[in-house]
């Protein structure tokens, strides 16, 4: 009786095992089916997903790039040059002013929309008219740098006495001996004089002009090759210090996202019917 | 490694019995030959079944004759080499095994065997050398398992050849899923280092067979490249028109293993389908209708990992003629049904071996 009762029992375990392989094999039979019954649905999302990733990867690699053109050219912008390959952009010049000004009361003014060649702050001594043995007139003219006194604080320095310039200034840039032989009577009576010239830009006197084009021209030279020089540092980054491989991220991406391939499908479809169509014979 | 499956060899009528408690040879009679693709689909699901519950094992004897010769390739990689090489002449003192390098392999090596022949002592010791190896190394995804087989097992006659290069141009698939081993598809660099020949040898087939070429001729047309699944740039006759002692035919396809039942299993066949070839009653209909029907639909590499049981079944019937050898076979071939996922790897099938 036992016997039986075993032999039965391995009868139903056999039976029910083979079900199971069936419903297995018609289970991905069906799953084949739908992938091939909405494949061009499940082909447009997996090239939306494929394109949005490989399209996020790029963008990592352009960034760095992108950012270091993008703020050098916001540079250029700030500083009043404007933007690279834009022409014809209003840009503002500021009001540059020279003034000269010395211990006898002199004033001279200059305006100019436009850079002093050379705008550094300078303060002149001059000695008084020496006659020579030769009939002419001589005197020493010493040349200070100024740094960044103002007016008033140098007009200071004018009225001070026992002024020793080199133990405020330091030793002169220059030391000139001026001879001429028209010295007028007033020139010869005048005692020792200083005179500062002073460079300063008024922000609020300027004039707007459109860019010219050669003008941009030099401009976006000059950007392209500061960028080119700063890109190497991303570069450099990206070759030697980073593991990011543009390419091996969407072969990655390509490899984890392939296309439904509806003749593959067909084909597979196909060899599965066929083994279950056997098994069913 | 137990050798419990005896192939008892009755010298009298040289036919082996096997002696099989298992219950698929219960449902089977082993030393029977049932055309298995005749087989009812009830039963074939019975078989199927029963054949998941077994596992194969290296058997003492494959009954092979004597004249028939055979060499092995064990390629393996991640390989502690010193070591292996001093297990192994330590197992082998006269150097028959011998270990040498190989560039293709990732900090690998290769076991070439000397020549051997159908006996326990051939079996034991390839199961001694798996063993060796086994826990000193791995199988990835260079390693091959190449298997090469004396020339004298096609023989002199043209015909043989032309009927071997049909039936694998046509059985192609299955085969190669069989020799994939224990791994669910082709090893990556297969195409590099075994690359399928069904298109080539069905081609050269129907150029060959209405000429008057000679067997040399015939050789060196099918001599590809050295580097195709069946390589027979290792055939080679002297004046007289004999094979030479080592001329092989070089079976490159099969995936590595370091299980000595999934190499005595691929021997088996091969050997089979050598001999089938040369047999008079080479069925020429069968073949040719298999073709017509596939008509190199699934002629691809990537096709080859699929299951196709009818086929299999038809080869089982034309090549073996026993059930124990059908049985092993389909054992190996159908892995419990399983196929390789998309875009898995160099994945593994569940153990069908036992060790």
């Amino acid at each position: 009786m036992s016997n039986k009762n075993s032999t039965k029992h391995l009868v139903e375990k056999q039976s029910l095992k083979k079900k199971k392989m069936l419903l297995q094999m018609k289970k991905e039979i069906e799953m084949l089916e739908n992938e091939l019954k909405y494949s061009k649905l499940v082909n447009l999302k997996i090239s939306t997903v494929k394109n949005l990733k490989i399209s996020l990867r790029f963008m990592q690699r352009i960034t760095p790039y992108v950012l270091s053109a993008g703020i050098i050219a916001g540079g250029c912008k700030l500083i009043g040059f404007g933007l690279p390959f834009y022409s014809g952009d209003t840009l503002k010049i500021n009001s540059n002013t020279m003034k000269e000004f010395d211990s006898l009361g002199n004033v001279r003014y200059e305006q100019q929309y436009d850079d002093y060649a050379n705008s550094s702050n300078i303060l002149y001594y001059y000695s008084q008219w020496q006659p020579d043995i030769n009939g002419l007139y001589t005197r020493n003219v010493e040349t200070y740098k100024l740094d960044e006194l103002t007016e008033e604080e140098i007009l200071k320095l004018f009225n001070k006495e026992d002024l020793k310039l080199s133990d405020i200034f330091g030793e002169p840039i220059s030391k000139k001996r001026e001879t001429k032989n028209n010295v007028t009577e007033e020139e010869l009576q005048q005692n020792d004089c200083l005179k500062a010239i002073i460079y300063s830009e008024d922000k609020n006197n300027y004039i707007l002009y459109k860019e010219t084009k050669e003008e941009n021209n030099v401009i976006t030279a000059a950007y392209l090759a500061l960028t080119a020089v700063v890109e190497l540092i991303p570069f450099f980054i990206r070759r030697n210090i980073s593991t990011f491989d543009f390419d091996d991220c969407v072969s990655e991406i390509k490899r984890k996202y392939p296309a439904v391939d509806t003749d593959e499908l067909i084909k597979k479809l196909e060899i599965r019917r066929s083994n279950y169509n056997r098994l069913m014979r | 490694m137990m050798f419990k499956k005896k192939i008892v060899s009755n010298s009298n009528t040289k036919k082996s019995c096997f002696l099989d408690e298992s219950p698929v040879f219960k449902f089977i009679n082993p030393n029977g030959n049932d055309k298995l693709s005749e087989m009812s689909g009830s039963d074939l699901q019975d078989l199927i079944i029963l054949m998941d519950e077994y596992y194969i094992q290296l058997r003492s004897r494959l009954g092979f004759e004597q004249y028939i010769t055979f060499g092995l390739e064990l390629e393996f990689e991640n390989a502690m080499k010193i070591r292996i090489m001093n297990q192994l002449d330590e197992a082998f003192p006269n150097g028959d095994w011998k270990i040498k390098s190989d560039h293709s392999l990732n900090n690998g090596a290769e076991i070439a065997s000397p020549i051997l022949r159908d006996n326990e002592t051939t079996w034991r010791n390839l199961d001694k050398v798996c063993s060796i190896v086994e826990p000193l190394a791995s199988i990835d995804k260079n390693s091959g398992g190449h298997i090469h087989i004396g020339t004298q097992v096609l023989g002199n006659d043209k015909k043989s050849w032309l009927n071997f290069i049909k039936i694998w141009s046509v059985y192609e698939n299955i085969i190669f899923r069989f020799v994939y081993g224990d791994f669910l598809t082709a090893r990556p660099y297969m195409l590099k280092y075994a690359e399928p020949m069904a298109k080539d040898f069905w081609q050269d087939y129907e150029n060959l067979k209405i000429t008057s070429a000679s067997l040399e001729a015939v050789i060196y047309r099918i001599s590809h490249k050295r580097n195709q699944a069946v390589n027979f740039k290792n055939v080679s006759c002297n004046i007289h028109n004999k094979f030479c002692s080592d001329s092989t035919i070089e079976f490159r396809c099969p995936n590595g293993s370091l299980n000595s039942a999934i190499w005595q299993n691929n021997v088996n066949f091969f050997v089979k389908l050598l001999t089938y070839s040369r047999n008079t009653a080479f069925n020429d209909d069968i073949v040719q209708q298999r073709h017509q029907s596939n008509l190199d639909k699934f002629a691809e590499l990537k096709w080859y990992d699929e299951i196709y049981l009818e086929q299999a079944l038809e080869l089982c019937d034309i090549v073996f003629t026993n059930n124990f050898d059908k049985i092993y076979f389909l054992r190996q071939y159908l892995k419990s049904f399983q196929v390789r996922k998309k875009n898995a790897d160099y994945p593994k099938t569940h153990a069908f071996t036992k060790i």
